[in-house]
């Protein structure tokens, strides 16, 4: 492939990129959570598997931040 | 999570008062998934999140999950603890979180702040605002 049809292909793909993502944020925005909702519950564990978290474990404690991503 | 960049400098001011969860789910673009490493992509992705990686495959086991979310936090190294969700994306669904998103909960468990979906959408001082008022009003 040359990098001239690479770079097209490439500029192609960012465009559709713009549309999948725009189309993605409407679909999950309707099932998120809104302001004044009950949360809903989780246990999760860190990185080693050993220590856990519980977000109802805060409730009447502290506010909670939730950080929500991925590496890529 | 080149939110977390700046996610950081609310995490100095506030973890006292507030206590935060990093939640690793799924992969937002994995070389099997929604890959961004071709030449154009790559360019921008390096140059908006030059702290995320492009070299990560989709993982298949709780054990893969885990290792990648360690890589995360060791690269972002922002000193909070990073949760991992299960396989079955239970906590991911719950609160339509993937690829970015940002909640702030309040005392009685009930959402204060919901972010919009990132990362366009991810505004870490919108979440700062939110715990400012919040904090103001307990």
């Amino acid at each position: 492939m040359t990098i001239l049809s690479e770079l097209g292909s490439d500029a192609k793909f960012i465009l559709l990129f713009r549309m999948k993502y725009t189309r993605l944020q409407k679909e999950l925005d309707r099932k998120a959570p809104k302001a004044g909702d009950i949360t809903p519950d989780f246990t999760l564990h860190d990185i080693t598997g050993t220590q856990s978290v519980t977000l109802s474990d805060f409730r009447g404690k502290k506010p909670v931040a939730l950080v929500f991503g991925s590496y890529t | 999570m080149n939110g977390n960049v700046r996610l950081y400098e609310i995490f100095e001011p506030y973890h006292q008062q507030v206590q935060f969860l990093n939640i690793y789910i799924r992969e937002a673009h994995p070389i099997d998934g929604w890959w961004l490493g071709r030449r154009l992509t790559r360019k921008l992705f390096t140059t908006y999140f030059p702290k995320a990686s492009m070299d990560h495959y989709d993982p298949k086991t709780i054990e893969e999950h885990r290792a990648i979310a360690g890589e995360c936090e060791t690269a972002l190294q922002y000193g909070i603890r990073t949760y991992v969700d299960e396989m079955d994306d239970y906590v991911n669904n719950a609160y339509a979180a993937w690829p970015t998103r940002l909640y702030l909960v309040g005392l009685d468990g009930r959402v204060v702040y919901a972010g919009g979906l990132g990362p366009y959408c991810m505004k870490p001082k919108a979440l700062k605002d939110a715990i400012d008022q919040y904090l103001k009003s307990v």
